[in-house]
């Protein structure tokens, strides 16, 4: 069982905070989105409001074309998987499971059978007569998983479910939730303020600010192309420098910046509306800076910098490199170069991975 | 911080689904109970007390009568000053016995047995409250144990007047509320993370100065609390009075039965009644008072 | 060292002391309720069971022992129902005026048990109502219900509203989730509200005293028993409820606090 989720001009307030300020979303049925954002950006907002917990203030949700606004949690297609799992502490996990067929009202037979098969998805089969504090932190995770898919909804919610993991265990539940999403189909949406973990499980990602979104699409083209500084800067590490369109010349754009005038392929330029005299961001990862023997020609020249300081970090090595403007830019470098504090070093990056972004 | 305002907010729109006499619904019941036998039985005895008994009737007098009656009468005045007086003697000496006890089982009882010792340490409680000073009596009567003891072992040659007395009062009292400060002061101590006491003496105080300035000051809400329970409950109390201190000295609620029981004098108990709540309106004013002050 | 020593002795003097104090009345009273001779004083005349079965065949205390027992679970079960679902509103719901609403359901806890006999007595006298085991059980309510739902209201927390809405989210209306869900998961609460309630009803005087007429509980019976002076069917009588008490606190351990532990 799966749906379409349209979310449509959504606001939401409270008291004079605007926790959600005109969402529109559609998310596709069967695919792993992921709502990105920090903390008070409207993520678990919105998630209340497709659980139906919340009544929005204005606009509409729809599951697979269905205006579901008005619809409570109970009625809808819709499950959540809370932060803190909600477990029924009273129920050993075989009821726990089987509570939404109870409700139901499902034979015991029926509701035994389909929980047996739940907790053998989550690989706790051998568990279904302990009480939910006998169980370790992702042991709960996942019998808070198997009670919300065993009413087969339409779509799963989950709110930050990895949250109260330790790093290691994340790292495996993020796969374990990918390939159960996969096996059963059913649309996952799934709260985080981790990119990592959104970039490891997202077939799309949204990101949200302040209670609007400020990009979506997939993990690469967030990565590579965001749309906005704010979801640059989110997505992992983002150098920013300063600059104003000068000129526009065919598939060309001319860029002045405090570290010189440099010109770019005007495919850099993810917002369409850009204009000459426009200040922009021109932003590049660290690992788009070129190392010093890299001779490739499709690159954009900032200038010499003095290594400031740097450190090894296994698969590259980080090196904070200072620039004329008197800004710091992190570049990351391959092991093999030889890098010592105080050298100087040009900072070179390839221009097809520059995004220029609207100030 | 903006996140961790949304889980109450997300309770209100919930509700807000439901209509008024939806949500009131569930604690209608217990309002409803405490209105009609708690509220109004209280209206029923105010507009009483401003009543007379005139020659075996209830007469609608409405003046303060009973009031200035009590105040002015100095058998009735001496018998709230010997509620007050045993009262507060109880609280206090309840108090001095039962913390160090408290503090023993707490600190210095092995943890497995804290429980168990806790338990035996209330143990009695549960004997009947009737029994209880009924009890007491057999201890401290003029042919009862603690008499003939003495004067078996030849301390004493006459056996001395305890029962009867305030001092059997007072021992019955503070028998009962022993036990139900250890409990409380326990359960106040246990509460305290032991750190603080390891930083007092880390930072060079002695186990006398560690009470004094650190473990003192951090129970202290909780025994004023415990405190105000004593006093309240001590003041209010009937039975132990007249069981164990008898009718030479009596205390205010043994004056009020004596207007309800012999008497029948409805109007007057009830303006004593009223008396005694304001004697612990009080109480509870001063303790409050005082406890906000130690809190700054 | 000798500070050490000093210290290990004063605190062992001083809790065996107090110990001593406290189990003083109790084992007097215990012990001369084997007393064979009229008197429950010194000298210990021999063990005998007969104030037991004095007690036993005494048709009047058996009954105000009945009487006791039911007017305990009744009024303690209303008292629990009316001060959870009380709680459960409070805790969860926003409505107006809650800390009026708080201070209202709480204030017979700080009324002396005196005066809220002596004004329910004149409000049924004014209403005609005759006093009786109802009115004393009413009575009991009143002063039981402030104390569920002060225990219950306490332990009602917020990180049991996801749990709760888990169980809405996946179907149950809001019935079956107060009695699937918010009951069984507050039971260790309601159980330890509803024994204590079961204590203090079991043992109160003065409500039962004035509120009762013909039908009398076991304090008020015991109580006039008392009139006769010291008597060691008293002490039989005294230590019989002594003993049906610990059997009740030892019913509420296995039950209520074992599980408590468990979490």
């Amino acid at each position: 069982m799966t749906a379409t989720v349209e979310i449509k001009q959504v606001s939401h307030r409270f008291g004079d905070f605007t926790a959600l300020n005109n969402i529109n979303l559609t998310i596709e049925a069967g695919s792993f989105a992921v709502l990105l954002g920090p903390s008070g950006c409207g993520k678990t907002t919105l998630l209340s409001v497709l659980g139906g917990f919340l009544h929005p203030t204005a606009g509409s949700v729809h599951l697979g074309g269905t205006d579901v606004t008005n619809v409570p949690p109970a009625k809808r297609a819709t499950t959540t998987m809370f932060q803190d799992y909600a477990l029924f502490p009273h129920m050993n996990l075989q009821d726990n499971v089987g509570f939404g067929l109870r409700m139901q009202g499902q034979s015991k037979k029926q509701r035994l059978s389909k929980s047996a098969e739940l907790l053998a998805l989550v690989g706790l089969e051998d568990s279904k007569r302990k009480k939910p504090h006998e169980l370790s932190g992702g042991q709960r995770q996942r019998v808070a998983l198997a009670r919300a898919l065993a009413v087969n909804p339409d779509v799963l919610l989950l709110d930050e479910p990895l949250g109260a993991l330790d790093l290691k265990l994340r790292r495996q539940m993020q796969d374990e939730l990918k390939a159960i999403q996969r096996r059963i189909g059913t649309t996952f949406i799934h709260v985080t303020h981790d990119q990592e973990e959104a970039m490891a499980i997202a077939d799309k990602i949204i990101v949200m600010n302040e209670g609007q979104v400020e990009d979506q699409g997939t993990p690469e083209s967030i990565y590579l192309k965001p749309k906005t500084v704010f979801s640059a800067a989110f997505m992992g590490e983002a150098n920013l420098l300063q600059g104003r369109i000068d000129k526009f010349a065919d598939d060309i754009i001319t860029v002045n910046t405090d570290l010189g005038q440099f010109s770019l392929n005007k495919k850099c330029c993810v917002n369409s509306n850009v204009n000459v005299n426009d200040n922009v961001k021109i932003c590049f990862r660290p690992e788009h800076v070129l190392a010093q023997d890299n001779t490739m020609d499709n690159n954009v020249n900032l200038g010499n910098t003095r290594v400031s300081d740097r450190a090894f970090f296994g698969s590259h090595q980080r090196c904070q490199l200072l620039a004329d403007d008197g800004k710091t830019y992190i570049a990351n470098l391959p092991q093999s170069q030889l890098i010592k504090n105080d050298s100087v070093m040009q900072l070179r990056i390839n221009s097809e991975s520059i995004v220029v972004l609207l100030a | 911080m903006r996140q961790s305002a949304n889980p109450e907010s997300l309770v209100v729109t919930i509700t807000r689904q439901g209509s008024g006499f939806k949500r009131w619904r569930l604690v209608l019941p217990a309002l409803l109970w405490t209105v009609a036998f708690f509220v109004i039985p209280f209206l029923f005895m105010a507009v009483m007390s401003l009543w007379h008994r005139i020659g075996g009737e209830i007469v609608a007098t409405w003046n303060l009568d009973n009031y200035v009656e009590f105040l002015t009468k100095p058998h009735l005045v001496k018998s709230l000053l010997n509620s007050i007086e045993i009262s507060f003697c109880v609280t206090v000496i309840s108090i001095v016995l039962a913390y160090p006890l408290a503090w023993i089982i707490a600190e210095r009882v092995p943890a497995r047995w804290q429980r168990t010792a806790l338990i035996l340490a209330i143990l009695p409680f549960w004997t009947s409250y009737v029994v209880r000073s009924y009890a007491w009596l057999l201890v401290l009567s003029k042919q009862g144990i603690v008499n003939t003891f003495l004067l078996d072992v030849g301390i004493i040659a006459e056996p001395l007047a305890i029962a009867s007395t305030r001092y059997a009062t007072i021992i019955g009292f503070v028998h009962f509320f022993v036990m139900l400060l250890t409990l409380t002061i326990y359960a106040n101590l246990k509460q305290l993370s032991p750190n603080y006491a390891r930083a007092a003496t880390d930072l060079g105080a002695g186990p006398l100065r560690t009470f004094w300035h650190v473990i003192l000051p951090l129970t202290l809400p909780g025994i004023m609390v415990g405190a105000f329970l004593t006093f309240v409950l001590c003041i209010g109390d009937y039975i132990t009075p007249k069981i164990l201190g008898g009718s030479n000295e009596l205390v205010l609620p043994q004056v009020i039965m004596l207007q309800i029981g012999r008497r029948a004098d409805f109007p007057n108990a009830a303006a004593m009644s009223i008396i005694l709540m304001a004697v612990v309106i009080i109480a509870y004013l001063l303790c409050a008072r005082w406890l906000k002050m130690e809190r700054t | 060292m000798p500070g050490k020593w000093l210290q290990k002795i004063l605190t062992t003097v001083y809790t065996l002391l107090l110990y001593g104090f406290i189990f003083l009345p109790v084992v007097v009273l215990v012990l001369f309720s084997f007393q064979d001779s009229r008197l429950p004083i010194m000298p210990f005349k021999g063990a005998t069971l007969r104030w037991y079965e004095a007690v036993l065949a005494d048709s009047r205390l058996i009954d105000s022992l009945i009487n006791s027992f039911i007017v305990a679970m009744s009024s303690s079960v209303v008292a629990v129902v009316l001060g959870f679902l009380a709680a459960y509103a409070l805790a969860r719901f926003h409505l107006p005026a809650k800390g009026l609403q708080r201070a209202l359901l709480t204030a017979p806890l700080t009324v002396s048990y005196l005066i809220i006999a002596l004004g329910l007595l004149i409000m049924f006298n004014a209403l005609g109502v005759a006093p009786s085991l109802w009115t004393v059980g009413i009575g009991h309510v009143v002063i039981n219900t402030p104390l569920c739902f002060a225990i219950i209201y306490s332990q009602m927390g917020d990180h049991q509203v996801n749990i709760e809405r888990a169980a809405n989210d996946l179907g149950a209306n809001e019935w079956q989730t107060l009695l699937l869900v918010t009951v069984p998961m507050m039971l260790p609460s309601i159980l330890a509200s509803f024994f204590l309630a079961v204590t203090f009803s079991w043992d109160e005087f003065i409500i039962s005293f004035l509120l009762s007429r013909f039908e009398v509980t076991l304090p008020v019976e015991i109580w006039s028993m008392l009139r006769s002076g010291l008597n060691p069917k008293t002490n039989a009588a005294g230590s019989l409820v002594f003993m049906i008490s610990i059997v009740l606190l030892l019913v509420a351990e296995l039950l209520v606090f074992r599980r408590i532990k468990q979490k």
